[in-house]
């Protein structure tokens, strides 16, 4: 264990860990100026039990009808000998293909549990090399591969619903996705974040190769996405690319060697743990644990509802410290420089002094603010 | 957004108290609009779960689609309902003449209204559209062909929310935000915490206190379409699976279950339209509500006549066609809006798109060589503004005392304090002999200019029989698209 680890241990407590998964590394590129989330992803730490012990839960976010919906079209495309799944790289990638080899990763355990990610991993990973070395089938097709991906230093597994297609020395990403496209459009947010997870497996396939020697280009920028056409639950698959995304990520994971810095800046005891009673339920005091969580300089946006458990918990606390960003985007842009609401109205109603950086806003905003008196006042 | 808005937004929170913006209304009410609060069924593209709806707050009706099968029944009774609200607005119709550019025409004296909650309920409505009006073209039951002419109703609903300024189908949200400014991010402003904020209800110290207390989980309830996980966990995926077992006695905990989920919302939605229906309209308003006249005129034509669908996708040519249209019509909007509202005028001096100064000079003599060496009279004057101009020379503003004026921007001089804007009169001047004072003020006036639309005359709904979209039917390959749908999902 390293001693980065062993920090983030002790922020923790003695939970055990989450993993990273696909869908918190595409978090960090959503919020990327945040340092609170980055550090309590990076230590593990159950945001939703946080925030629920903390009275401020985030939003129930799995609806159990959209993941039946989501099963059900994915067996419509895995189905009959994956007869659609061939079809539909066939058709995307303009191959001439008549089978493929599959293999199902989660079908490696051989005992009555699914066996370890780390074994899958290895598992996974020979089975890429022998792809790219021309070892295996020439096509093939590797279903719930398990990968992994350094962040901050550690390996972070990814056990996506993907798929990674291989042909002829070229891995493709292939993601199953129960958003539908209609009369040749899909709605662009979800197109997005489909290909912000695809980014990871995109860097996390490339890094096996990588570490074997092998060229990471093999990995094509260009995934597949597989949805619903139109309003049925027939199959469709585009050929997108995720360059954007690709690059995007990789510059958020290397932020993220910052994370030492970060911690540094911790004062000692600061600690996230809950301390569970044995009946598991958490005893920490919560004026305490808010204490702790003050000291992580958090990066709120009301676009975090959207992708992070504590929305809520940040958003009532920097509310309660009168902070601009509550109150969204085009407020704390519009008043860059100005951090809170208090400030800024001081600022307006003259009884603070601008400082040098504040001259013009300030002006503006009086400005603004006569305007509205007069019409107020009937006289604009 | 603009700073006065974004200064605004500041002291709503400081206060706890949503502040008034605009005293106009740009849209249209009806007096008897048909309000509809769709939900959607979680997963499927456009299967809807549960449609509300009616012309008054009293005794709403409630279509329910069931959780697996056929949706036919509860599109049918959709499609009764929303027909029965179009026909009745055809009966008696007026006759315009015919002008230089267009025939006579006759148009029904009033058009139906749609009335939904927000944005998210327009795109639903427009998603199930698409799949309706071109849905199992073989088969010619009434059933199915009353299902496509809903399809094509809604299409035409959705297709006018696009273009700014129509009242076709209107968004009770986005159109509370044109008036009040909360102390909450934009994102928090759905109409639960909008009404809320603007309306506390009583026993709330004030607005933030009563939008904290619609949030709070076991009282939160969102105006759909979407219905959030919890519900579809803890209520809705126990009813699906018992439907599986025993439809009938499912059906009717179903049915009960939504009548009390959409209650509060409905509710809400009334509150906010009389709220909305008691600001007064503007006169642009009802010239565009006439506009409005004549598109459900030409549709209702369109559909007797001719009667294809719109095709899946807009080719290229319409495509672009619409796209100028939305262009023109909400350039011809943002102008009837500054020109109409006060506070649209003094939001766009801090942005710096209008100007308001003082006249500390008048060129009353200023003279330009016209065509054919004629000289013309173009008297100039200088304002004296503190305001933020952004405004480049050669740029055309009028005033809202004076329509058809026309300042043209010579120049600027920035100051220390203030802007001086060098202006030459090119329109609405009146002659030299008899000038008009409004418009060519003397000295010590004060001035409120707003840009100029282009092209004022600019018809921001150009007749239907201009555009090609009546045209093309669904292409062979959508033909099909439609088929089992539903169902299917
Ligand atoms: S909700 Fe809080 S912790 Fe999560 S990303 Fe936003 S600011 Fe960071």
């Amino acid at each position: 264990m390293n001693s980065l680890d062993t920090r983030l241990g002790t922020l923790r407590g003695p939970a055990r860990p989450l993993p990273h998964s696909a869908r918190t590394l595409a978090a960090l590129t959503a919020n990327p100026a945040c340092d609170r989330r980055s550090v309590i992803d990076a230590a593990g730490i159950d945001k939703d039990a946080l925030a629920t012990h903390l009275g401020t839960p985030g939003p129930v976010r799995k609806s159990q009808l959209a993941l039946r919906f989501g099963l059900a079209f994915e067996d419509r495309v895995l189905g009959r000998d994956h007869a659609e799944l061939v079809r539909l790289l066939r058709e995307t990638l303009g191959l001439d293909l008549a089978d493929v080899a599959y293999e199902d990763l989660n079908r490696v355990a051989t005992d009555q549990e699914r066996s370890t990610p780390t074994l899958r991993h290895i598992r996974t990973r020979s089975l890429i090399i022998s792809a790219a070395t021309g070892l295996a089938p020439p096509r093939t097709v590797l279903n719930h591969p398990v990968l992994r991906l350094p962040v901050a230093g550690h390996p972070v597994y990814l056990e996506p619903d993907v798929l990674a297609f291989h042909h002829d020395g070229t891995f493709h990403v292939v993601e199953i996705k129960s958003f539908p496209v209609i009369h040749g459009q899909a709605d662009p947010v979800s197109v997005n974040a489909a290909l912000t997870q695809a980014a990871a497996y995109i860097l996390a396939l490339r890094d096996i190769l990588a570490d074997e020697g092998l060229s990471p280009e093999c990995v094509s920028d260009d995934i597949v996405l597989i949805n619903p056409l139109n309003f049925t639950q027939r199959p469709t698959a585009t050929r997108q690319s995720a360059r954007r995304q690709v690059n995007s990520l990789r510059f958020h994971l290397d932020r993220l060697r910052r994370l030492p810095e970060l911690l540094d800046h911790l004062p000692t005891g600061t600690s996230l743990d809950l301390a569970p009673d044995p009946e598991g339920k958490p005893t920490r005091p919560r004026r305490d644990l808010a204490a702790s969580l003050a000291r992580l300089p958090a990066h709120y946006t009301p676009r975090c509802r959207h992708h992070c458990d504590l929305a809520v918990y940040c958003r009532d606390e920097a509310r309660s410290r009168n902070r601009t960003e509550a109150l969204g985007t085009a407020v704390r842009e519009d008043i860059a420089g100005i951090t809170t609401t208090t400030t800024a109205l001081a600022l307006v109603d003259g009884h603070i002094h601008p400082s040098d950086a504040q001259e013009d806003i300030t002006r503006a905003l009086r400005h603004a603010q006569r305007l509205y008196d007069d019409l107020q006042a009937g006289s604009a | 957004m603009s700073l006065l808005a974004s200064l605004l937004r500041l002291r709503a929170d400081a206060s706890g108290h949503a502040i008034r913006t605009s005293h106009v209304r740009h849209l249209h009410l009806s007096d008897q609009p048909l309000m509809m609060l769709p939900l959607k069924r979680t997963g499927p593209a456009a299967r809807p779960l549960a449609v509300m709806l009616g012309t008054s707050p009293l005794r709403p009706r409630l279509l329910i689609a069931p959780p697996s099968g056929s949706t036919a029944t509860m599109l049918t009774a959709l499609a009764k309902a929303v027909i029965g609200h179009v026909a009745s607005h055809h009966r008696a119709k007026e006759y315009l003449p015919a002008t230089a550019t267009r025939p006579e025409r006759a148009r029904y004296l009033d058009a139906p209204q749609l009335v939904v909650p927000n944005q998210q309920a327009v795109r639903f409505l427009r998603t199930l559209a698409s799949g309706l009006r071109l849905r199992r073209l073989d088969d010619q039951s009434p059933s199915a062909n009353s299902i496509r002419l809903l399809g094509q109703w809604l299409t035409h609903f959705t297709d006018r929310a696009q273009i700014p300024g129509s009242a076709a189908l209107v968004s009770l949200t986005d159109l509370l935000v044109m008036h009040w400014i909360t102390g909450q991010s934009p994102q928090d402003d759905d109409l639960a915490t909008l009404l809320a904020w603007i309306y506390p209800p009583f026993g709330s110290t004030d607005g933030r206190d009563a939008a904290r207390h619609a949030e709070a989980p076991d009282t939160y309830r969102g105006a759909g379409p979407d219905t959030d996980a919890a519900f579809d966990n803890e209520k809705l995926t126990p009813l699906v699976d018992a439907y599986a077992r025993d439809p009938t006695p499912a059906l009717q905990e179903l049915e009960k279950l939504l009548a009390a989920y959409l209650q509060p919302t409905w509710d809400r939605l009334w509150q906010a339209y009389a709220l909305l229906q008691a600001i007064p309209p503007t006169a642009s308003a009802g010239r565009r509500w006439a506009a409005e006249r004549a598109e459900f005129t030409d549709h209702t034509t369109h559909l007797d006549q001719d009667g294809r669908p719109r095709p899946a996708r807009d080719q290229a040519v319409s495509a672009a066609i619409s796209l100028e249209r939305r262009e023109a019509a909400r350039a011809a909007f943002n102008a009837d809006r500054a020109l109409e509202d006060p506070f649209v005028r003094v939001e766009l001096r801090t942005t710096g798109d209008a100007v308001g100064g003082t006249v500390i000079a008048v060129d009353d003599q200023h003279t330009i060589c016209g065509p054919g060496g004629r000289d013309m009279w173009r008297p100039r004057i200088t304002l004296s503004t503190q305001d933020p101009v952004h405004l480049e020379p050669g740029r055309l503003l009028t005033s809202h005392l004076h329509r058809t004026a026309r300042y043209q921007v010579r120049g600027l001089i920035a100051g220390p304090v203030d802007t001086l804007v060098e202006l030459e009169i090119t329109a609405g001047m009146g002659t030299v002999d008899r000038p008009n004072h409004t418009v060519l003020p003397s000295a010590g006036a004060f001035l409120v200019l707003t840009a100029a639309p282009e092209h004022f005359r600019m018809p921001a709904f150009p007749s239907r029989d201009q555009t090609p979209w009546t045209h093309g039917g669904p292409p062979p390959e959508h033909l099909g698209d439609g088929d089992g749908s539903q169902e299917e999902q």
